[in-house]
């Protein structure tokens, strides 16, 4: 075999391994792509800086559809001081990128908040704060945990666990 | 044996030796060079295809051979014959084989003892006077066969391949291995596992466990087997500020993967 052919097929070989490196790496990153959807229950405790009970009991539907249109929906009930208030709200999500492996970033392009939701925005705006730093983009990693786990994470800390679906 | 060709050149095949009568030179072919001209005087002037010269020269002795180390001690050989003197005593017939030229004459000897030869040697007869000025031509000093079988050219490219697969293995490996390295698991004693997201120091052990205890008891949550409980805190920089702690509770199905989570995130939180 010449000299010529044995780096032929050298370089093919290298070429086929990196394909391949690339398909599984591909495939592997697949499994977090969207359309993403996820779903969990949160309890979020913020009274204890306020020295006021300030807690949010609330499901929570994540929803990437695509990089373009998106949502999170929060539905439960908002304790704030003696008064109890029910939370409906969507957040909804748009012109989103992938900035990192595991980091989404959407644009809110507006919360849309239903008929029956009576927290005051003030209220709600807390919990916002520890969902994004910057109320005009939601910022979120998505880090696999288990088979169809994933933990989700803010700009301030891990937010919550959630299962998809 | 000795062979007396064209009674201008002697070749034993003893110590593959090549003389020249006229002149008494020597030369030592490497013992390829020496099986390969053997077979072709034994030949009678018979065609010798390439694959049976590379089974007799190389195969037979565990080497491998190949038609480009048969042309180059095929050449070997020729210039060495013509150096003294016999042109084309080696034709080639291409895609059929080889052949000696029939026309020049070979003639067969016994070659003497090699005790007798080494005894001469010691005591510096004239007759063999001519093995001590033995000239080892350049090609002949050439590496004595390379192994170049198909599997054995291949050792480059599968070298490259195997060294890829590593890299990539490794990379995967360490990969699994840091996101891994970040976290602890706990077995607390209601059962359930714990998994500490940033991982802990031995020292932080006992103060986190009541912690996580103390969060699950608070929100009505069991710590049993079949339960994960994924926690981690996120320490503020100020002291009278205790940060953010997060506590996942999942429940686990008989296959040890997560069907469901409550989460209970605080601000702030610290043990009473």
């Amino acid at each position: 075999m010449k000299r010529s052919a044995i780096l032929m097929l050298t370089a093919t070989l290298a070429i086929l391994l990196l394909l391949l490196f690339a398909a599984i790496n591909f495939y592997r990153h697949q499994e977090t792509d969207l359309p993403f959807r996820c779903s969990a229950f949160s309890r979020y405790d913020l009274s204890r800086q306020e020295g006021k009970r300030v807690e949010f009991a609330v499901s929570q539907d994540l929803r990437f559809i695509d990089l373009n249109s998106g949502y999170l929906l929060l539905n439960g009930q908002v304790t704030f001081g003696d008064s109890v208030t029910t939370l409906n709200r969507r957040i909804a999500l748009s012109d989103g990128e992938k900035i990192e492996s595991d980091t989404y970033r959407y644009k809110i392009r507006k919360i849309i908040t239903s008929t029956n939701d009576t927290t005051p925005d003030a209220v709600f705006n807390q919990l916002l704060a520890e969902i994004t730093l910057d109320p005009t983009y939601l910022q979120l990693g998505v880090r696999q945990i288990d088979e169809q786990a994933y933990l989700i994470s803010g700009p301030l800390s891990y937010l919550l666990t959630c299962k998809r679906y | 044996m000795i062979y007396i060709i064209d009674d201008q050149i002697t070749y034993n095949s003893d110590d593959c030796t090549l003389s020249h009568i006229p002149t008494q030179e020597s030369l030592s072919l490497s013992i390829s060079s020496g099986r390969l001209f053997e077979q072709l005087l034994n030949s009678e002037g018979e065609i010798l295809a390439r694959d049976t010269l590379l089974t007799e020269v190389w195969d037979r002795y565990g080497l491998r051979g190949s038609n480009s180390n048969l042309n180059q001690y095929l050449s070997i050989l020729r210039r060495a014959l013509a150096a003294y003197g016999c042109q084309n005593l080696i034709i080639t017939l291409p895609k059929i084989g080889i052949r000696l030229n029939t026309e020049i004459k070979i003639v067969r000897e016994a070659a003497p003892a090699v005790s007798d030869r080494a005894v001469h040697q010691i005591a510096g007869s004239e007759t063999d006077a001519p093995l001590s000025e033995v000239i080892t031509p350049a090609p002949s000093s050439a590496p004595e066969v390379k192994p170049t079988r198909v599997t054995h050219r291949l050792r480059f490219p599968l070298m490259i391949l195997a060294m890829l697969l590593a890299a990539f293995s490794l990379y995967l490996l360490v990969h699994a291995a840091q996101k891994k390295s970040e976290q602890t698991t706990l077995q607390l004693k209601g059962g359930c596992e714990a998994v500490l997201l940033k991982g802990l120091d031995v020292i932080e052990r006992q103060s986190i466990e009541s912690q996580i205890m103390e969060i699950l008891k608070e929100n009505n949550q069991s710590c049993i087997a079949g339960r994960r409980i994924y926690f981690d805190n996120n320490t503020a920089f100020t002291p009278t500020n205790y940060g953010r702690t997060i506590l996942s509770a999942c429940n686990l199905d008989e296959r040890g993967r997560i069907i469901s989570c409550d989460n209970f995130y605080y601000l702030d939180w610290r043990m009473n």
